[in-house]
Order: structure tokens, then sequence, then C-alpha cells
């Protein structure tokens, strides 16, 4: 088996590979580090190589199969990990240049995992500085430079795991962490068209991880299929003291447990898929829904409660993030971030009264009451993950919309702002392409029930090849 | 020597240079406008805070 047949396989199919010994770990982290080596940098995607460690692992790795020692599907699986995950030995950046040359000599309980069960870190991958907590206004708002699109460089990667997207995209990595505190796993895997689980609030641990907003912050798989965010996140999810958020739940991936499709109910509103989305992305919306009403489920439109989500969720974060960056901000090192606006927006932040918390705080616990029947009378909600597709890397992220009428209904349209504000898990799925950048359509349902989204993942992934799809010229 | 007279400067020339950003009076007043947002949901004193996410 020549090195190069090995890239765009799945988990699944690499695991095959090394437990037949078509292909040693070492032959495979090799092949997987030349390659984020020399085109990791042309989607700004790469931060740091971890070649020693990775091959040091891979050669355990090998022992380990000589010897019949079997770890699951993720032995010997090179990966990528965003930079804000502690991984001893080498920086972990958080993307920003104030923190150019941090090092941590603990590791991230999410990578102490990976490792338990085999699989082999290749490098850490680029993200928006600090995670893009304060917002910020270009794609360039980070250490890396813009994270590029593999579908098309001119554009953006999505963020802020904009290196997670763009390698598993570009066949750089078979799979990655990513993380998101709102929209951060989502966008890029929607951009850059590849499949992306945001697991349920407190599901991952944490702990080694860059905090932006304590009650928010979540670490999720970004792979090639459903299936591969299964296994992941069998692996990553877990009760752990060391972090104060964790559930204490453990995850075991079986999408036969769901049932038959026929009997889930969906709830989505048609408004999002035919007003919000941009025109030329409709097609694929259309097909992606044919599709799934054929594996057999009950539709049914619904609407969220007009309630302040983004408003909340904005609030959430500037309130948490200006207490964990309060001396970073005060101190000057701010003034060092990329993005202007970014640092406006932490300074800003420091102004939020701890009144306006609370009150962020106290609506959030009224969504959670208000939304609750939604998630007992349907299964899963669907909508687009993101309604436009990737901007140009040099086009301002606020750019004000396009012309055409703003819809008049809301749709689920606010749901990102109020997955994220009430820690429901949600997939990601690439559907198509429009303008020949990709489109994905998002899976939510109810907290620790991921196997629900993932079975009707991987049964949509039977039907379509959008994930299979390669970007030009790789 | 043919001097710069109003009627021969391009129109965008007379316009007066754009006043620089303010970005921090930006994300300031966006941050007034989500307050004032959520201020518009009457909240009663049995409303308590979510201090620790716990999600259901």
């Amino acid at each position: 088996m020549a090195a190069g047949e090995v890239f765009f396989r799945s988990i699944t199919e690499l695991n095959r590979m090394l437990v037949n010994r078509e292909i040693s770990a070492k032959e495979l982290a090799e092949a997987y580090l030349n390659r984020l080596e020399s085109l990791g940098p042309r989607y700004n995607a790469l931060a740091t190589l971890t070649r020693k460690a990775a091959i040091d692992a891979a050669r355990e790795v090998d022992d380990d199969l000589k010897r019949k020692r079997f770890r699951g599907p993720l032995q010997g699986i090179p990966y990528g990990a965003k930079d804000l995950l502690a991984f001893p030995g080498y920086p972990t950046t958080w993307g920003a240049k104030p923190f150019e040359r941090q090092t941590f000599d603990y590791l991230a309980t999410a990578l102490e995992r990976l490792q338990g069960k085999g699989a082999v870190l290749v490098g850490k991958l680029a993200m928006v500085e600090l995670a893009g907590g304060g917002g910020y206004e270009y794609p360039s708002a980070s250490l890396f430079g813009p994270g590029r699109n593999p579908w098309n460089p001119e554009h953006w990667s999505g963020g802020s795991s904009s290196g997670s997207g763009s390698a598993v995209a570009a066949g750089l990595v078979p799979f990655a962490l990513g993380s998101e505190t709102w929209g951060s796993i989502l966008t890029p895997s929607a951009y850059c068209g590849v499949t992306g689980l945001r697991p349920t609030y407190g599901y991952v641990s944490r702990f080694g991880a860059m905090a932006l907003s304590w009650t928010m912050d979540k670490i999720g798989p970004m792979c090639r299929t459903a299936e591969d965010c299964g296994h992941v996140l069998q692996v990553i999810a877990g009760g752990d003291s060391k972090d104060r958020g964790s559930a204490g739940k453990s995850f075991y991936y079986g999408p036969e447990y769901v049932g038959e499709l026929q009997r889930l109910k969906i709830g989505y509103n048609p408004v999002d898929f035919e007003e919000w989305a941009e025109p030329a992305m409709r097609p694929a919306f259309a097909a992606a829904l044919d599709t799934i009403k054929k594996l057999g489920p009950r539709f049914e439109v619904v609407a969220l409660p007009e309630l302040p989500y983004a408003a909340v969720a904005g609030a959430v974060i500037d309130g948490e993030a200006a207490s964990i960056f309060e001396d970073f901000i005060q101190d000057g090192r701010v003034d060092q971030l990329a993005d202007p606006y970014q640092i406006a927006g932490l300074r800003a932040a420091l102004d939020l009264k701890s009144t306006d918390y609370l009150r962020a705080m106290r609506l959030r616990a009224r969504m959670q009451d208000a939304l609750a029947p939604l998630l007992r009378d349907f299964d899963i909600l669907i909508t687009p993950t993101r309604t436009r597709t990737a901007s140009r890397v040099d086009a301002p992220l606020q750019a004000p919309p396009s012309q055409r009428e703003r819809p008049k209904q809301r749709g689920l349209t606010d749901l990102n702002a109020a997955g994220n504000l009430l820690g429901w898990p949600a997939l990601s799925l690439p559907c198509g392409f429009a303008d020949g950048l990709p489109v994905g359509i998002q899976l939510v349902t109810r907290p620790f029930n991921e196997n629900r989204i993932l079975a009707l993942g991987v049964a949509f992934q039977r039907e379509t090849d959008w994930h299979r799809r390669r970007p030009p010229g790789l | 020597v043919l001097g710069i007279t109003a009627g021969n400067l391009s129109l965008a020339a007379q316009q007066p240079a754009p006043a620089p950003r303010d970005l921090l009076e930006e994300q300031r007043e966006d941050s007034r406008k989500a307050i004032a947002e959520m201020r518009k949901v009457r909240l009663d004193p049995a409303d308590e805070p979510i201090f620790r996410l716990v999600v259901r």
C-alpha cells in the first residue's frame, strides 16, 4: 500500500488497514506528518507539527499491534488538535501573538484520552486568536493568518477552529479536535465540507483547554463521517474531576440502538431553508431535506419561541471572557492581538455590569424552561448550519447582509445561539455546494442523545457522497 | 496655472474624509443594544440565574 493512498480515508477504513498490517502506524504517521507539514501552510492550518511525539507514539502502537493488543478504532490513527489544548513539550498559542511561546507541562484530558486509545497527535492546528471571544472583524484575526478554505483558498475556512476544519477537508489529518463556545465547530465544518459534532455541554472534559466561557465551552470532533465522530466522541467523552463542568457521563457509540428512523419526529422550518439561506444554497438544502424525508422520519414545522438568544449568548461570553482575560486586558497585552475590533471588544467587555451578566443568566434559565417542550415533542431539529457560504478572506465578517429582503419569520434561525446556551448537541453534515463552496445541514437533539443525530447522519451519508468529495487538486 | 476650483474637483474629493472609526465605542454600542434587547423580557424576582449550566 502506497502511503499516498491513505489520505481521505475514514477512521474505520484506516484502522482496518492498520489491523490487517497493510500499513504500519509509523508509516501512516509519517505520511500525514509530511502532508501536514507541506500543505498545512497553504491553508494557514498548521500551528505546530508534533513530529517526535507522533513517531514515538506510532512506534508504541506498532508494538501493540504486533502483540495483538487492540485498543479500538482510533489505535494508530493520526489526528490534529486545535491549538488551545495543552500538550507538553510543544507550544500552545491559543492562536494569539502574546501567547506565542506559551507551554504547559500537563496534558489536556481530551488528548490524554485519545493517547490512551492509541491515537497519534501529528499537529496542533491553527485557530482564531483567543477563539474570537472579543468578536473579530476579519478572518486574519489569528497568529497564523486567515484560515484558508481548501475548496477555494480565497475564501475563509471559518472559525474559530479554522485549522481543524481546513486540515480535515484537505486530507492533512483523518480527524481533528475543535472547540465551540458559539459556532466554532459547526461553522468551519460547514464551510470546509467536513462532518463536525458539538457534543452536549459537560460530556467532554475541558481540562487543559483555554477557557473562554466556563458555561458555554465544549470540545468536539471534526471528521470525514458521522460514524468517525461517534468513534472519537466515545473516546473523549467521560467524567473528569479536573473539569468543574463535567457531567460525569460516558458515551457509547451505538447508532443501532436509536431504533427505526421512521419513528423519529423531526422539527424544521421552511423559512430557514427557503428564505434565510442564500439563494445559491437552496437547491442543496432542498435535496438534503428530500434525502432525509426518504429515510422515513415524520416532519413537522416548528419555530423557536421569541427570546433574545443572541443578546444573551453575547452577554454571557462577554462577562466570562472579560473575567478570564481581565489581567491580560488591563495590562495592555491585549493590544498585541491581530484584530483591532477584537481588542476593542475585549476592552468593552470589561464594562459589562454584574447585573447585566446576571440578567443574561436568568434569561438563560427562562430559555431552558421555554425550550424544554420543543425537545420533548421533537427528536431532532434540522436547520442550515450556516445560511451563507464562506466569505472571502479579505472581506469583513460584519459585512452588511445582501440587499434581499429580510425574512419576516425567525423560524429556527436562532438555534445556533440557543443550542449553545442550553448545551444541546449538534451535528453538521456536508450536503452539497453553492458557487463551488460547501454547504452544511445541522441536526440538533436532546442533551446526551448524540447517538440519535449520529444515526441519522450515518444514514444520510449512506445515501449521499458529499462527505467523500475532495477539494480541487487534492 | 490651472487652479483647482470646486468646479474641477471630483465629487469624491469634495467629500470630507470619513471620521476614523472608534472601535471601542462601536463595541460598547453593540453591548448597549444587546442589554436593551434583554431588558425587553420581564423577569420576576423568582427567576434565578443559571450559575452552573446543568443540561437537562
